[in-house]
Formats: structure tokens, sequence, C-alpha cells
């Protein structure tokens, strides 16, 4: 190994960085090798020099401070966004037509009551006008009807 | 996971940012004004270190490392986009006022001679010396190998060996 991959190991031990065997290595190396005790000397002492290197303190000697947090944000608009569906659902199921055993129900109309309950306002009474869906004749239905209406009665079917 | 919250309720694993910022910011003060950054822009960037996490869905997981590892990492994001941002700047750090410090001269020779090297090395001797962070957390701030780390820091003492004695010797 050339001096440059000892000073290497010698830069990595002063940090504690060299393995064992390294260091046994860099020994034996600087036991015969003056340039590179004069080398790690030189370095030590501008080491030296660096860690001289005097702290500056910030003038800013308060945390930053946000007013509202992110996550409170996100939870606040969720929430806002939660309700505002739930609202909308309600009021969509409200107003919908109403539904029973699967066929739609008329919605509940208005009309101005017989009597006033206070003075100055009207009371509507409340109906519910239930609409059947059609009845559809079966075939059988529909040949017995134009039978039983035809002018020729004899043909009568039972 | 421990979480940083701008509000003064702390819950268990919680990081308090007053606190986090009174331990932590002569340190990465310095460090973001040793790898370059003039004081104003280093004292933009401190508050912006501390907001960051506040602001944005960033974690401190202590599973992973440390506070300061983790304040770091973020520290140098931030410098690296400010260095972007103002290419010109770099590397001419303004000089700090050092007052009755007893050997200004020699200060000002090594704050010189660690602003003219190379970004990755200047850093990494940083948070060696100044910090002290080891191999493998440098690595994984800089994201590079161990083994990068210690050529790295090998050149960078060669650099200012050389700069501070004007000694060519090799």
């Amino acid at each position: 190994m050339i001096c440059e991959g000892y000073r290497q190991i010698a830069s990595a031990r002063l940090d504690g960085e060299a393995t064992r065997n390294e260091a046994k290595a860099l020994e034996r190396h600087l036991a015969g090798c003056e340039k590179c005790r004069r080398w790690i000397s030189a370095v030590a002492e501008s080491r030296e020099r660096l860690l001289d290197w005097p702290d500056e303190r910030p003038r800013q000697s308060h945390a930053p401070t946000i007013p509202h947090s992110a996550p409170w944000r996100w939870l606040a608009a969720a929430a806002v966004l939660i309700a505002a569906t739930g609202i909308g659902f309600v009021t969509g199921r409200a107003s919908a037509p109403m539904e029973r055993h699967g066929q739609k129900v008329e919605e509940t109309v208005g009309r101005p009551g017989p009597r006033r309950a206070t003075p100055g306002r009207e009371v509507f009474k409340e109906e519910r006008m239930t609409v059947y869906p059609e009845r559809k004749e079966t075939h059988s239905e529909a040949v017995l009807y134009s039978a039983n209406h035809s002018p020729d009665r004899k043909r009568r079917l039972p | 996971m421990a979480t940083m919250t701008a509000t003064g309720s702390l819950q268990e694993g919680q990081v308090d940012p007053a606190e986090a910022y009174r331990r932590h910011r002569v340190k990465l003060f310095n460090y973001f004004r040793c790898c370059g950054l003039p004081s104003q822009a280093a004292e933009d960037q401190l508050q912006s270190v501390f907001v960051v996490p506040l602001e944005s869905r960033h974690r401190f997981d202590p599973t992973r490392g440390s506070l300061q590892a983790f304040l770091f990492g973020i520290a140098r994001n931030l410098r690296l986009a400010w260095l972007r941002r103002n290419p010109e700047a770099f590397p001419s750090p303004g000089l700090p006022d050092y007052g009755t410090h007893r050997d200004a001269t020699q200060s000002i020779a090594v704050r010189q001679a660690v602003s003219r090297l190379p970004d990755g090395q200047q850093e990494a001797l940083v948070l060696r010396e100044f910090h002290g962070f080891d191999y493998t957390e440098i690595g994984a701030l800089q994201g590079i190998p161990v083994g990068t780390v210690r050529s790295r820091l090998f050149g960078a003492r060669e650099t200012l060996r050389r700069e501070l004695r004007g000694d060519e010797e090799k």
C-alpha cells in the first residue's frame, strides 16, 4: 500500500472509524515512514485550528410557530366535508319520493285545512295519496274479456 | 412514531419544537454558516427547519435515527435548495463578526479554506468535526456509502492541511 492509503487510514483513525487490523498496519507503516508521521501531525494541527472556529448564534431565539397546524386544518376540513355530505344525504332522502314494498308512493301534498289552529297562521292538512300500480292483464284474462264483450255472445267462454 | 406539534399540548412520543429549537438552533445555524450560507439566509433556513415538520407530513421516527440527524436531514435539503436558487452566492459566505476572538486572522483563513472545499467534502467535514456525526450517519445524510465518506473526509483534511500550511509535500 502506498502512503496515501495509510494516510486515509490515519484520517479514519482520527475519527475512531479505522478497524483494528487497519490500525495495526498503520502503526507498522508509521514506524518506518517519516513523511506520513509529519503528515499526521500537520493534519492534527489544522484540525485544531478548525475546531477553534467560533460558534455563531442566530438572532432569533424563539422557535417559529404556526397558528394552526396542518393536521388540525385537515381534520377540520374533513369534518366539514363529512357534515355537509351527511346533511345533503338526509335532505335528499327527505325530499325524494317514498318507496314502499318496492313501489313508488306519491309524496305528501298539502292543501289548506278546514280550520285555522292559530290566528294568522294557515294550517295545512296533510294527505297521503297513494297511487297503486296498474295491474297488467294476463293473456287469458284478455281473451276472456274480449269474449264476454264481443257482440257474438254465443261464443262466451267459461 | 413521534411527531412534532405546533401546539402546547404534547402527548407521549411527541417532540416539543420549542425545546428542539432551543437545543439544536446554534448547531443548525453554524451548519448553514459553515456550509456557505450568508448570515440572513442561514437565519431564514434555520426557521424553515422547524416549520417543515409542522406544515408537512414529515414525522420524526426515533427508530430510524436521532432527532439531531432528522433535523440535519431537513437542513441539508433546505441548504441544497437554497444553493440551487442562489448559485452565485456559493462559495463566498459572509465572514462573521469575530469581535474579540483571540486569533481572528487564523479563524478567517480556516473558514476561507473550508469554503473552498468541494460541497460534499465540506459538508462531511462540518458534520464530522463540528457536530460529531459518525460515518454511517454522514453516509445516510448524504446518500453515499461509508467508504465514500471516508474518502471525502480524507480529501478535505488533505486540502486543509495544504492550504493552511502552504505545504505541497506528498
